[in-house]
């Protein structure tokens, strides 16, 4: 079944070049044929992530190839509700969600595959709750990001009605982001109760996710009380961002802890 | 001079700074592997600054609650139509806007929003710091069928304990049994996830090792006493010869007349290292589990190693944990108000409707009206 992996990584890719094509030569047919390949790509991506679910007797979130893949997954996902949400006034939506998408699913393709027994410290009922959360809450500011990028690029080419809502759905993409990550982090405190007695250690992925937690907090702020709007806040939205990566990639790679699932 | 000490006590922009400085702080103490930040002066004094910032900030929305429930309304008077009359009444009836006099709310809790946040941090780094207080933990090592005592006098038994269950899941559980200082007794098992409540005790299961197990007989004593050593130890009757134990290895394997070693891993084909002490002198060798030599009237049989637990005992008051939950519980709830459920009011006109709240109102207004004439030409 690790085909259907190798598939829809495929099609996430044709799925892109099609988006670019179609904006590029402004073909409608093109964009659409792209819609309809990155629904082929996320029907064969959930077969694939159920079948993995089903063959390690768990939820497929136990190391970072999994986590990864289900990042890139809620990427397309999120993508394709907002685009049939907002289908007359965002249809550059697909342009930006569908390379993400591509781009993380490529990012699973260089982690390690095997399906792992899950080791007794993830065998918890907190797993599921607090590492989904974490892939909702990752994939909402990567698209917040992504749809900052955009307002970065247009933003003088384009009317202030149209870069409003993209400021917006962008805030709105934080917000939800933001409550999920608090989730990702209560529910991640209770858990390590249970498991090493404490509820901080100051293990590098809980630093990481709190001061990622602080970033978008202090972006909150600046818009809900000091009503920054516009360029700043896609700004600091996309460097936020950064600081995700960081915290998902980054931590795991140069950082040991507790979080270091081997 | 008090009112502007005050004000910037209480002011978003010193929240941000302390914030800002927290996170550079944990960027530090992660880039440099340095944890005494954590338990320094000055980190431990930004979360009790923070702390005074969010109390002032809290305690003044709760009372300028009402003051954004009027700015609101006034906000919607001020407000220009946008809706027509006749799609005015359908509108607060389809969002389910509750008329006050000639202005309409919804989503007023939302207001709670900002207030239940910020109140929920300041509850989360007080319970933070109960815990940091008040919590008592102790790291011990209990070999299978010993006890030991805890401070308060409870008697702590290993009953057993396994690495892996009766299917060959991996499970690290150890079984215990203990004696109540006021004589009850109790027990059950601990694994990873699941602490074992014991009296005022949890006991957690936090590690494992292998130790080695020596059976002892000596002519006074024919049966055999077993002996669990994780350290270094010397033994003997008489303080002059016997046998000195010093380590453990596993992968023990011989190539080409020599024996390779290595301390790591499972424990598969062990031996130990061993120093014989008697008349002819020290002599160092390696002897495998099923080893049995006399030396100085002991004779020392040598079993495989055996697994032993290492379990944390933590006390803690009942009362912060639940301080904790609640303030986690309060802070979801604060966010959902705060994102979710944004406040709007809506003003009767004579020329139409106004609308003030979310910012994608206009949108909602398009897609209400593409709806509506969706449905009338249906």
């Amino acid at each position: 079944m690790n085909v259907l992996f190798t598939i829809s990584l495929m099609v996430y890719f044709a799925a892109t070049l099609l988006c670019f094509a179609g904006t590029a030569f402004r073909k409608d047919g093109v964009k659409k044929a792209a819609l309809l390949v990155l629904l082929i790509a996320v029907a064969a991506h959930i077969i694939y992530i159920v079948w993995r679910g089903i063959a390690a007797h768990r939820l497929p979130l136990a190391n970072q190839f999994e986590f990864a893949t289900m990042f890139a997954l809620m990427v397309a996902i999120f993508t394709l509700v907002l685009y049939y949400r907002n289908r007359t006034r965002m249809e550059w939506l697909l342009v930006f969600g569908t390379p993400l998408a591509f781009l993380l699913q490529s990012y699973a393709a260089l982690q390690p595959k095997e399906i792992t027994e899950l080791m007794p410290a993830l065998k918890s009922a907190w797993f599921g709750l607090h590492i989904g959360s974490a892939a909702l809450s990752y994939s909402a500011f990567a698209l917040a990001a992504a749809v900052s990028l955009r307002y970065l690029i247009v933003e003088k080419k384009t009317d202030e009605k149209h870069l409003t809502q993209m400021d917006y759905l962008s805030y709105r993409l934080i917000s939800f982001g933001f409550l999920m990550l608090s989730i990702v982090i209560f529910s991640g405190c209770i858990w390590a109760e249970q498991a090493w007695s404490t509820f901080w250690s100051w293990d590098p992925k809980e630093t990481w996710a709190l001061i990622t937690w602080i970033v978008y907090a202090i972006y909150l702020h600046q818009r809900l009380r000091l009503k920054w709007r516009g360029r700043k806040m896609a700004l600091l939205a996309c460097v936020s961002f950064v600081l995700v990566i960081f915290t998902f990639v980054g931590v795991n790679t140069l950082m040991s802890g507790l979080h270091s699932y081997k | 001079m008090m009112k502007k000490v005050f004000g910037f006590l209480r002011s978003m922009r010193f929240g941000m700074i302390l914030l800002t400085l927290i996170a550079i702080l944990c960027i530090a103490a992660t880039a440099l592997g340095n944890e005494t930040i954590y338990r320094s002066w000055y980190f431990i004094a930004l979360f009790a600054m923070l702390s005074i910032n969010l109390m002032f900030c809290s305690v003044l929305r709760a009372f300028s609650l009402k003051k954004q429930k009027k700015a609101l309304a006034q906000r919607a008077i001020q407000a220009e139509a946008v809706l027509p009359v006749k799609e005015a009444s359908q509108w607060l009836e389809t969002h389910h806007f509750r008329v006050e006099g000639d202005v309409a709310f919804r989503n007023t809790s939302g207001f709670l929003g900002p207030f239940l946040t910020h109140f929920a941090m300041l509850l989360l780094i007080l319970s933070a710091a109960c815990i940091f207080l008040l919590a008592q933990t102790q790291d011990l090592i209990l070999f299978p069928k010993e006890n030991t005592e805890l401070p308060d006098g409870t008697v702590l038994y290993l009953e057993s304990f396994q690495l892996e269950d009766e299917t060959g899941e991996t499970d690290y559980c150890s079984s215990l049994s203990a004696l109540l200082p006021d004589g009850t007794e109790t027990g059950g098992e601990t694994t990873v996830n699941h602490p074992l409540k014991v009296g005022r005790y949890k006991i957690y299961q936090q590690d494992y090792g292998y130790a080695a197990v020596i059976g002892l007989k000596t002519e006074k004593n024919a049966e055999e006493e077993l002996i669990w050593l994780e350290e270094p130890a010397f033994l003997s009757l008489d303080g002059e010869s016997g046998v000195y134990y010093s380590q453990i290895f596993s992968n023990v394997k011989e190539e080409n007349g020599e024996v390779m070693v290595s301390r790591s891993g499972d424990m598969i084909n062990p031996a130990y290292e061993i120093q014989i002490v008697d008349g002819e002198g020290n002599r160092t060798s390696l002897v495998y589990p099923g080893t049995v030599i006399d030396v100085g009237g002991i004779t020392f049989s040598f079993k495989d190693p055996g697994v032993y637990p290492g379990m944390r005992v933590k006390t803690q008051p009942e009362w912060t944990l639940w301080m904790l939950y609640l303030s986690f519980a309060l802070m979801l709830l604060g966010l959902y108000l705060c994102f979710f459920m944004i406040p709007e009011a809506a003003h009767i006109k004579p020329d139409g409707l106004s609308i003030i709240g979310r910012k994608d109102i206009s949108d909602r207004i398009d897609r209400y009206q593409d709806e509506l004439e969706m449905g009338s030409s249906k």
